[in-house]
C-alpha cells in the first residue's frame, strides 16, 4: 500500500516537474510554498502573544519552524501537482489542503484572545455564561495545539497523496 | 465563488481579529478608579487595598491554561527587577475557575518564571467569583490594567509578551 502511494507520488512529481509545464511548476512551489512558510513562521508561535503579530517569531522553536516549512511547501507541493492535472483536477486533494492549513491556524487565532468571548456574547450568552464557557472552548486550543498541528500535517500531506493520485490517474485518462 | 469569498472573509477575521487592543469592549473603562478588592493571594495572604494605594501597579488577570499568559509571566519575569526599580507592582491573579476549563494554576507559571517570581513587587493570587465579573466581565484570557498611584486607570491591554513596551513606558512615566 506504502510503496504504491510512494510509487504514484513519484510519479506525479517526475509528470509535474520535467516537461512543458516544469517552470511554470517550480515557479508555483516556491512563490507560494515560500509565502505560506513565511506566514506559518508566524501564524504557528503566535498563540504565545495573543495573535497575529511579528512578535511571535521570538517563540518560534524548531518543531514550530519545521512544521510551518512542511505545511507551506507541502499545500504548494499539492496545488502544484493538482494544477497539472488541468481539468482533471481533484476537488478533494484542494479540500484536504486547505483544510489542514486552517486547522492549524485555530489555535493561534482562538486561544487567548477576545474572539471567542466576543462570539459568545454577541450570540446572546449572559457575562456568567461567557465566564464560564470561554475556557472550555479556548482551552481546547491551547491544551491540544500540537494535536492540531498534527492534523494539520497530515491533512497537507494526504492532499499532496491525493492530488498525486489524481494526476496519475488523469494522465492514464488522457493517453 | 460566493462561498469561496466567505470562507475566506470568515479566516481573515479568524486570524486579524486582533483581540487584545479591543478596549473599547472592556466595562471598567480608562480614567475610572480601579476596584479596591482584598486579594487572595496563593501564598495564603491577603492584598489589601492600602498596600497597593500611592504606587503604580499592572492588575493582570489571566487564565492558567493560556499559552499567552504564560509567554507573558516569562516576559515580565526579564523585565520585575526594573519595574521595582520604578516601584511598579505587578498583581498577577488567576481568573475565578480559570473561565470554566481548570488549567494547571498560576503555580505552573511561578515555577516557570523561576527565582524573579519571587520578587517583593509581585503578587499572585486568585481572583472570586465576583471579582472575575467585575474586572473581566467578557471573559477575556488575558488582559492587563495599568494603574497609577492615584488609583486610576490609565491603559487597559492584554498580552504582555506583544505589548511589553506599553509597560515600559507606563513604568518609566512619572506617576
Amino acid at each position: 500500500m506504502i510503496s504504491v502511494v510512494i510509487s504514484q507520488v513519484s510519479t506525479a512529481l517526475a509528470m509535474t516537474f520535467r516537461g512543458s509545464g516544469a517552470g511554470r511548476a517550480y515557479a508555483l512551489l516556491f512563490g507560494l510554498g515560500t509565502t505560506a512558510t513565511a506566514f506559518y513562521l508566524v501564524m504557528l508561535p503566535s498563540s504565545s502573544t495573543g495573535g497575529f503579530s511579528l512578535e511571535a517569531l521570538r517563540y518560534l522553536t524548531v518543531p514550530f519552524a519545521l512544521a510551518a516549512i512542511v505545511l507551506g511547501f507541502g499545500f504548494a507541493l499539492a496545488i502544484a501537482i493538482n494544477l497539472g492535472a488541468f481539468s482533471q483536477r481533484s476537488r478533494s486533494a484542494e479540500a484536504v489542503g486547505l483544510g489542514g492549513l486552517l486547522a492549524a491556524v485555530l489555535p493561534g487565532s482562538l486561544c487567548c484572545t477576545s474572539l471567542v468571548p466576543t462570539a459568545l456574547a454577541a450570540l446572546g450568552a449572559s457575562a456568567t455564561t461567557v465566564l464560564g464557557t470561554t475556557g472550555r472552548i479556548q482551552s481546547i486550543f491551547a491544551l491540544h495545539e500540537n494535536a492540531f498541528i498534527a492534523v494539520s500535517i497530515a491533512g497537507v500531506i494526504l492532499s499532496v497523496v491525493l492530488a498525486a493520485r489524481n494526476r496519475v490517474a488523469s494522465c492514464a485518462i488522457s493517453s | 465563488m460566493k462561498r469561496t469569498s466567505l470562507v475566506l472573509f470568515a479566516v481573515l477575521g479568524i486570524i486579524f481579529g486582533r483581540p487584545q487592543h479591543a478596549a473599547a469592549a472592556e466595562p471598567i473603562a480608562i480614567g475610572q478608579n480601579a476596584p479596591a478588592f482584598t486579594y487572595r493571594l496563593l501564598n495564603g495572604h491577603e492584598l489589601k487595598p492600602k498596600t497597593l494605594h500611592g504606587r503604580p501597579y499592572v492588575l493582570w488577570m489571566v487564565a492558567s491554561w493560556c499559552s499567552s499568559c504564560q509567554a507573558g509571566s516569562s516576559v515580565v519575569g526579564d523585565h520585575i527587577a526594573d519595574l521595582r526599580k520604578h516601584g511598579v507592582n505587578v498583581v498577577e491573579m488567576q481568573l475565578a475557575k480559570d473561565l470554566g476549563a481548570p488549567g494547571p494554576g498560576l503555580q505552573t507559571f511561578e515555577k516557570a518564571v523561576g527565582m524573579n517570581s519571587a520578587s517583593p513587587n509581585w503578587y499572585w493570587g486568585k481572583l472570586s467569583e465576583a471579582q472575575t465579573l467585575a474586572l473581566d466581565p467578557k471573559g477575556y484570557p488575558d488582559i492587563y490594567y495599568l494603574v497609577g498611584s492615584n488609583g486610576k486607570i490609565t491603559a487597559i491591554n492584554g498580552n504582555p509578551a506583544s505589548t511589553w513596551d506599553q509597560i515600559a513606558a507606563f513604568a518609566a512615566a512619572k506617576h
